[in-house]
């Protein structure tokens, strides 16, 4: 939870953050003021959700990455002459220079060596391109914390991530008709844009549960009645010819089993598709997709491997998507304010160009 | 760095080979121009006539606090280089509406992507790139929301294909005599500003209306009209003359607009019958006013007594005046500006005390700045979003996938299909767009005696239909021309009235923008006395109008009839499509009782009306609108 200090906002504050302070309102402002974020890993992804955090206004944000700048990366926070530097520390400039109200603090060990205490000095908890077994660790170590938790990559093209928030009240505004005149004269009006404060808890779950949830149960279901709806709301010539409809099928399963199996490409191969490698692993994908199809009882033909092709690397724009809902999500969360995504969010940019949310494991 | 090995082979091929046009390096400019450099793009140019302000730093990333006062797309460039240094980027500290501009320099782009704010060069770069045929992306983004859409001559829909609403404005009378809500006092006090300080504008008079219909009908205001006409001589110095004799005195401004004017408009008594009266204040007697606000506050969402009203007041006119002083020769005149502090202190503090004297709910500077300038709430992520779809949009184009190019919508919570981000596919032009179809047509109503053929230009043809250096001919066997963009040609025409020309109920005219490469043909119906004192109206489908129709459907109802509230702007609930008329834009007056105005206008496209509209409206209640 963020610190209920009083915390007041300066007028050099209240001049830069003047166009989003009229959006979500001052309250938001300042507890944006006092929270403290770790973000693990600063890729692409990453990269993004730094700049969008530090821009933000938080009061600070922890960057946490051992890995080694390389060239070429989707971390444009990276100038050319820091390659080969730590990661973090080549990128500490610039995110510094984006907000100086901020404070910006390195960490370069490996995130496997961070202990319970080490996370329990945070209001958030954000992590990327961690093998999910990592993952649930730290998410276990915040939920002992009532920290809330995202776990988020990019793979080329798309990009999903996953929030723990325990449980997380919040309120939002909701319209309230205007006050009618009275006896149709022409007196003064009430301002049109009333609105009330309405509160709401949401209960999440934990990673493990969320990832060890048996899909073939859940997302089938899930899946069937998006599909359908789809079906009554769009004409079948919107929709092509009916293997069209059944890649749309194979879409809806495809987000959950295709970020299943990036993920266990990385938990086996200890590192992500790569160029270098593109046939070998695009081979090696093909292998763990069978093996989830199987697990969900799908029928192998469904799923198109061409998706194999637009996994590598981390597109810009993509980290750009993902990251700019992501970040916006934790500064739902740190606000209070207005309905958090529960639990998942996908996105792919090569298949239907949808942001999507799920809930799994529940 | 660009990860120029993710993408397949071919795409890659295509994004290095491309030359793009981005326009504008605000919100979503920044955002994009980062994303093109990373995907790849090496040949990019930038062009946006503003400079950085404060304000911008908390999402316009590429600048920074040091950068105040530059130009954007210059600095955008310098740091977008930072990402990749090889790559050519070439930043223009210019308008895109500029003559340099033409079809030729549109047609060397493969991709033109918008990232504007606001219609007129929207309206503009359509046309330009309809001319040049070059694809073009066009986004938006307002709060939490966005849009990302492809226009590709004759694949789908243009910028202009669906009309959108027009501006809001008051009826006069509401603004110098009956205000009843904070918006009619900024609005006349930034009318103040102009007539004190800045340019002049007859539509934006300050002093009370005497020609108010309601006002009219007994003896008594008659004599005061007698009275108000008699003293003809005095009355038609110039506001800004009359301040000048007592060199901007604020006692004496002060006793004008809020003592004697007010007093004015008491006499008026038909006026209070049903309202409540104002009161004058006096100078001497400001009276004091205990705040009773909450802490914790920013400075600027305090809201000021009228004692510190005053103070502002008196402060703000001495810099002002003083400002107004030391220009000379031709630009002798103030420009309102919601980032100056003095001209925001004057709003603030006039509107206010005209607020008090009408017993209105007073402003925070805070909220008066908002409305007075437009401001639109902004964030970094919703830009980060929508200039990542944009950059996808562009891949899809490059492959030559135009198939797959969409409307993407960003909503703030899961349609009903579970998107945050949802994508529906493009609509085709409407055949009758009165911009990218064969033959556009709108008709014009006015009226013929009262319209200049200058007011008929700004107003009409570069105000509402978005022309840049229109020729105007008259459709009568003799090629008349009434408006020339030659430098000149025309100059004794503006003050005569379009009824001079001979010009009347069914006269058709030829327009032609030379630059934008558009024909327009218009067909003008007189009328003696348009809603709500309205100078025009635009009608895009001509076919369709029937003089009560005309009066039903157009814009926001006039207060006479008994009216249903106007479709709401936020689009959970389903989206009323306008059937009947498509009205592109009226100037005048908004009727005060609706504070809403619909923010789509859909067309009848006619025999696919049920499927098409159907479909569209389904569609369009699933997602958050905003208008581009």
């Amino acid at each position: 939870m963020v610190a209920k200090e009083e915390v007041t906002i300066s007028e050099a504050e209240a001049a830069l953050y003047d166009r989003q302070i009229r959006l979500w309102g001052l309250e938001a402002q300042k507890r944006l003021r006092a929270a403290r974020v770790l973000l693990i890993g600063l890729g692409g992804l990453g990269a993004e959700i730094a700049k969008n955090l530090t821009l933000s206004g938080i009061k600070s944000l922890t960057l946490l990455d051992h890995s080694i700048a390389v060239a070429n990366s989707a971390n444009f926070l990276i100038p050319l002459e820091n390659v080969g530097k730590n990661v973090v520390e080549a990128s500490l400039e610039r995110v510094q220079r984006l907000n100086p109200m901020v404070d910006i603090l390195t960490d370069t060990e490996n995130v496997t060596a961070k202990n319970e205490d080490f996370f329990s000095g945070f209001d958030v908890v954000c992590a990327t391109r961690l093998p999910v077994e990592e993952s649930i660790r730290i998410n276990a170590i915040c939920r002992k914390h009532s920290i809330p938790f995202y776990s988020g990559d990019v793979f080329g093209f798309g990009g999903f991530f996953f929030v723990d928030l325990l449980e997380h009240e919040y309120s939002e505004e909701v319209n309230v008709p205007a006050a009618t005149l009275k006896d149709g004269c022409t007196a003064k009006k009430n301002d049109p844009s009333e609105t009330k404060t309405v509160k709401h808890t949401l209960n999440y779950i934990p990673l493990q549960a969320a990832f060890e949830a048996d899909p073939s149960s859940q997302l089938n279901k899930r899946s069937w009645q998006r599909i359908k709806s789809h079906f009554i709301t769009m004409k079948s010539t919107d929709l092509g010819s009916t293997t069209v409809a059944f890649v749309s099928l194979a879409l809806a399963s495809l987000y959950v089993d295709l970020t299943t199996g990036l993920l266990m490409f990385r938990s086996q191969m200890k590192r992500d598709p790569e160029a270098a490698n593109r046939q070998s692993d695009i081979a090696k994908l093909c292998e763990i997709r069978d093996h989830i199809l199987h697990e969900m009882k799908l029928d192998n033909q469904m799923v198109d491997s061409g998706i194999f092709e637009t996994v590598f690397g981390e597109l810009s724009p993509a980290a750009a998507v993902v990251g700019g809902v992501l970040a916006q999500e934790i500064i739902k969360a740190v606000s209070h304010k207005d309905a958090p995504i529960r639990n998942h969010f996908f996105f792919n940019g090569a298949t239907d160009f949808s942001g999507v949310v799920e809930a799994i494991g529940f | 760095m660009a990860d120029v090995n993710v993408a397949p082979s071919l795409l890659d091929d295509s994004i290095r080979k491309s030359k793009i046009l981005v326009v504008g390096a605000g919100g979503i400019g920044c955002e994009l121009l980062k994303n093109l450099v990373l995907s790849g793009f090496n040949d990019i140019l930038v062009i946006d006539l503003d400079t950085i302000d404060v304000s911008n730093l908390n999402r316009q990333f590429l600048f920074q606090k040091e950068h105040v006062g530059k130009s954007k797309a210059v600095i955008a460039r310098e740091s977008a280089l930072g990402f990749n240094p090889n790559v050519t980027i070439v930043a223009k500290h210019d308008s895109v509406m500029n003559s340099e501009y033409n079809v030729t320099f549109f047609k060397q782009f493969t991709v033109v992507m918008n990232a504007l704010d606001n219609r007129a060069a929207r309206s503009h770069v359509n046309r330009m790139c309809l001319a040049a045929n070059v694809p073009l992306i066009e986004s938006g983004t307002a709060g939490y929301l966005g849009q990302v859409t492809a226009i590709r001559k004759g694949l789908s829909e243009c910028y202009d294909c669906n009309p959108k609403a027009g501006q809001k404005s008051f009826p006069g009378c509401t603004i110098r005599n009956t205000p009843s809500e904070p918006i009619h006092c900024i609005v006349w006090a930034k009318h103040l500003f102009n007539q004190l300080f800045g340019e002049a504008d007859p539509d934006e008079d300050v002093s009370p209306d005497t020609a108010d219909p309601e006002a009219a009908g007994d003896a008594g205001s008659v004599a005061l009209q007698n009275q108000a006409s008699e003293a003809g001589n005095v009355t038609r110095v110039s506001t800004r003359a009359w301040a000048q004799q007592s060199e901007y005195d604020p006692s004496k401004l002060f006793g004008k607009f809020f003592c004697d004017d007010i007093k004015y408009l008491l006499s008026m008594d038909k006026l209070w019958t049903k309202r409540t009266p104002p009161t004058p204040l006096s100078w001497d007697n400001i009276p004091e006013e205990i705040s009773d606000q909450q802490g914790g506050l920013i400075k600027d969402q305090k809201v000021w007594s009228p004692a510190e009203c005053v103070q502002a007041m008196v402060s703000s006119i001495k810099i002002l005046y003083q400002r107004s002083k030391e220009l000379n020769g031709e630009e002798s005149f103030l420009v309102w500006d919601k980032d100056d502090e003095a001209s925001m202190d004057f709003v603030t503090a006039c509107s206010n005390l005209r607020s008090h004297v009408f017993s209105i709910p007073k402003k925070s500077r805070f909220d008066v700045k908002a409305m007075a300038g437009n401001i639109i709430p902004a964030i970094a992520t919703t830009n980060a979003v929508i200039a990542g779809l944009i950059v996808f949009e562009a891949f899809k184009i490059l492959e030559g996938k135009w198939e797959e190019c969409r409307h993407v919508y960003l909503n703030s919570k899961p349609n009903a299909l579970n998107k945050v981000i949802a994508p529906s596919s493009l609509d085709s032009a409407n055949p009758k767009c009165y911009v990218c179809s064969p033959h556009p047509e709108v008709t014009v109503l006015l009226n013929v005696s009262q319209m200049t053929v200058q007011s008929f230009e700004d107003k009409v043809l570069r105000g509402a239909l978005h022309m840049i250096s229109p020729d105007v001919m008259v459709d009568d066997g003799k090629g008349t021309v009434l408006i020339s963009s030659e430098e000149g040609e025309t100059t004794e025409n503006m003050s005569k009235s379009l009824s001079d020309f001979n010009i009347s109920d069914g006269t058709r005219l030829r327009c032609e923008d030379f630059h934008q490469e558009y024909d327009l043909n218009i067909t003008i119906i007189d009328r003696e006395h348009l809603e709500e004192n309205r100078e025009f109206t635009v009608i895009a489908d001509p076919s369709q109008l029937q003089p009560k129709a005309a009066v039903e459907s157009s814009g926001p109802q006039p207060s006479t009839s008994s009216s249903k509230p106007a479709p709401s702007t936020r689009a959970t609930e389903s989206v009323e499509i306008d059937e009947d008329l498509d009205v592109i834009f009226q100037k005048g007056c908004a009727n005060d009782d609706h504070q809403q105005e619909p923010s789509i206008r859909k067309r009848s496209i006619s025999g696919q009306a049920d499927i098409g509209s159907a479909s569209k409206k389904l569609r369009l209640s699933e997602n958050d609108i905003i208008e581009l």
